[in-house]
């Protein structure tokens, strides 16, 4: 049997290098590295490397790279390489092509056009490390007005509200898509960051019991491990009507990832695929989407906010403002870069619009309709860096949900397999010699050095354009300028071109 | 609206007019204390603060002012929350001063009772005699 | 004492600490020339048993009455009083093996003489810990627990 397709990549080894102590070996799940017979010399096979990188960063000596393996085709704009070795494996398969992470297709990034304001004469900045910032955010819905008694003593009645030390928080991974020891990490950070993880649909593992005050927890299509006790073990829930990587259809979980304990979180037979359904099946209408939200309300005895979160897709504005008709506290919006474990590769690359644009006219809309105070805004869908979170909340988000930032920093290399299950790094795998590769203890600490980095970065930010509270960035559109942007453009995201 | 002074006028009278809040509450909104401070109050003045800066978030001001606002009701005082502006009170007997500096007020005072430097987060309100019994300082 | 304790759930069986433990007692203490050109080979006094689904680091337990001093015919085995380190003097050693006859851990190693951990000479952590990427091996007092 031939294969149509060149493979991917090479392993490069340093023979000059290579001291054959086989840790590549041992270490490789796509098997790439190899002992000859006599056990002495480490050879390389590279087919079905993916580019992880694990045994480039565990060689002691540095002696591994890879590099794309370059088989010319002729020049062709149109039948790229791509799209020919697409075709190549639908034939060989008869199904539909799989990819994991955000789409990797050069669409325009919006964040990398927007530029910040900084304070200069008219306005002074603020040292960060000399006056407090304020990042503390607050989610959840806001009566109009406040009541008093008298100065000191309010006497207004709020809706419940969640308390965040940073704008920042870990967006939906469910355990089965990623490994306990992910998600543990995930939850351990979140409790000393002072902000929360979303357990995805994946249901609640009992080890993260301790976390549940610091969990989202989502009801999704496939309602997989939904009841009461399920529901009041979290600090919010989240309905999720659809993913920005695949809006208009369900979560995904290939056979090869549903273990014995995935299958028991989420009652489904050992090694079947979990697909969930595309809609919610009782929710036909923006009613019953009203109906589902007053229900959960109703079971954590309105001691908890209810968030929906929805995909970016054309009429985000009107859904967004739907939602909050609906009774939703916090609506997330999930832009089409966001990641996945598992979607199909049509739909990611093709489906939704950028997080950006879906933002700003969603909290546009809620400020015309003057509903804007009745819902917190979470914005999703890539967030490469400080820049952009400081960006979005300019744009009008409250909060961002972050994923495939933490999980980078835990050691993913971005090598958009994981719905192979293989994943070299402990993260998007069950398997137990591959999971334990993953010490909590470890990565949570990597994960809250990145995110207090991007805290400091923000207080910097914001001290450069003189202010010192969030409060004072969020929806402040004034605060940015567009570089290179169309006059549509420009409109949509309701900000002036640099040099206005 | 073209300048600060609009802008702060447009907020107290939002607030004051359309929320139906107190003056000084309206104060409270413009120039919050920081979150630290909240954190070590008692319950009941940490409730107000917490609902005030979750409702009003978008309301405090920045940049640095010194701000005197009069009305039927009162005389306020405002700082910048930063304190980067000069504003001093100063009372003796039922009258009130406000200034950038002591100086000033002892031109027109010499012999003032009480004399301080108004402080970022905490506005200060002098009701006019008639309206006292309405309103609490 | 601290000693070197290995966690078999958080092991790789990658053998990073073999690598560095060589490069540790090696004269060149370069991780490339230490396992690749120096002669004679030096011997990594630490070694992973198992697989990838389990492994551990075992090395010696500077245990608190250690039957390879006991066995040692020369006197070249011995326990230091102040930092409990177990190790071997080289000029007396004759390489009898007698000790790695009677170690019940199986961690000496033959050489020229009688090669064992030495916990890098009292370093503040030892090769195999400090280059562990997972701290699957961690250096603690568990107060001569077990």
């Amino acid at each position: 049997m031939i294969n149509y397709i060149p493979r991917r990549f090479t392993v490069v080894r340093d023979r000059e290098l290579c001291i054959d102590c086989g840790c590549c070996v041992r270490q490789c799940s796509n098997e790439c590295h190899y002992f000859s017979d006599d056990g002495k010399t480490a050879l390389v096979k590279s087919d079905h490397c993916v580019a992880c990188h694990r045994c480039v960063d565990l060689c002691p000596t540095g002696a591994l790279r890879i590099e794309k393996y370059i088989c010319d085709y002729r020049d062709n704009a149109n039948w790229t390489p791509a799209y020919q070795q697409e075709i190549c494996r639908q034939a060989a398969t008869g199904g539909t092509l799989l990819s994991a992470m955000g789409t990797p297709k050069p669409y325009p990034i919006y964040w990398d056009k927007i530029l910040l304001n900084a304070s200069q004469v008219t306005n002074p900045s603020i040292d960060p490390l000399r006056e407090p910032m304020e990042i503390r955010t607050i989610l959840g819905r806001k009566p109009e007005k406040l009541t008093v008694a008298q100065k000191g003593k309010s006497t207004t009645e709020m809706p419940p509200q969640v308390v965040l030390e940073t704008p920042i928080m870990f967006s939906a991974m469910s355990f089965g898509s990623i490994s306990l020891n992910a998600q543990k990490s995930l939850a351990m950070a979140a409790k000393n960051l002072g902000t929360l993880f979303n357990t995805g649909e994946g249901g609640l593992h009992p080890d993260l019991k301790e976390y549940t005050d610091c969990a989202v927890v989502q009801v999704a299509s496939g309602r997989f491990g939904v009841h009461k006790d399920y529901l009041k073990n979290s600090r919010f829930v989240e309905i999720k009507i659809g993913q920005g990587a695949k809006p208009g259809i369900g979560g995904h979980l290939p056979g090869e990832k549903v273990n014995v304990e995935v299958s028991n979180a989420r009652m489904i037979p050992e090694g079947s695929d979990a697909i969930s359904p595309a809609p919610h099946h009782d929710i036909y209408s923006i009613e019953d989407l009203r109906q589902l939200i007053w229900s959960i309300k109703q079971a954590t005895d309105n001691k908890k906010p209810v968030c929906v979160k929805i995909a970016a897709v054309h009429n985000v504005a009107a859904i967004a403002s739907g939602c909050a008709r609906a009774g939703a506290d916090i609506i997330a919006i999930d832009g089409f870069r966001g990641g996945t474990g598992a979607a199909p590769t049509r739909i990611r690359d093709n489906v939704g619009i950028p997080i950006e644009l879906a933002l700003a006219t969603a909290d546009q809309r809620l400020r015309d309709e003057g509903i804007r105070s009745s819902v917190s805004l979470v914005a999703a869908g890539s967030f490469r860096c400080s820049a952009d979170i400081v960006k979005a909340i300019a744009l009008g988000a409250d909060a961002c949900y972050c994923a495939s930032a933490p999980l980078i920093a835990m050691g993913c290399h971005m090598c958009q397999t994981c719905n192979t299950g293989k994943c070299n790094w402990g993260i998007a795998t069950q398997r137990p010699e591959l999971t334990k590769r993953l010490n909590p203890d470890m990565m949570h600490e990597r994960v809250e050095n990145l995110i207090h980095a991007w805290n400091h970065e923000i207080k910097e930010i914001m001290g450069g354009m003189g202010i010192n509270s969030i409060d004072s960035l969020r929806g402040n559109r004034l605060m940015l300028r567009g570089l290179g942007l169309s006059e549509k453009e420009l409109e949509i995201l309701g900000i002036k071109h640099a040099g206005e | 609206m073209q300048t600060d002074t609009e802008v702060i006028t447009y907020l107290f009278d939002h607030l004051i007019r359309h929320h139906g809040l107190p003056v000084n509450v309206a104060a409270d909104v413009l120039t919050a204390p920081e979150w630290d401070e909240i954190d070590r109050m008692d319950k009941e003045k940490k409730e107000y603060f917490t609902n005030l800066r979750a409702i009003y978030n978008g309301a405090l001001v920045n940049g640095p002012f010194s701000v005197i606002l009069g009305s039927n009701k009162g005389l306020l005082a405002i700082n910048d929350r930063l304190k980067l502006r000069s504003l001093t009170a100063a009372t003796k007997g039922d009258r009130a001063y406000f200034a950038s500096e002591e100086s000033a007020i002892r031109i027109i005072c010499p012999e003032p009772e009480k004399v301080w430097s108004v402080s970022g987060a905490d506005p200060v309100f002098v009701p006019l005699e008639i309206y006292e019994k309405e309103d609490d300082g | 004492m601290k000693r070197v304790y290995a966690k078999e759930e958080l092991c790789l069986n990658c053998r990073l600490c073999e690598v560095y433990c060589k490069t540790s007692h090696s004269v060149s203490k370069d991780v490339l020339k230490a396992n690749k050109y120096e002669v004679p080979a030096p011997i990594s006094r630490v070694t992973v048993y198992g697989d990838n689904f389990s492994s551990a680091a075992v090395n010696c337990r500077h245990c608190d009455k250690p039957k390879c001093v006991q066995a040692c015919i020369t006197g070249a085995m011995t326990k230091d009083k102040k930092t409990g380190i177990v190790c071997v003097n080289e000029e007396k050693c004759i390489g009898c093996m007698t000790c790695l006859a009677v170690c019940p851990f199986g961690c000496i190693k033959t050489g020229k003489f009688a090669l064992k951990c030495d916990l890098c000479q009292g370093e503040d952590e030892p090769a195999c810990v400090k280059n562990c990427p997972n701290r699957a091996i961690v250096y603690i007092d568990l107060g001569g627990a077990k």
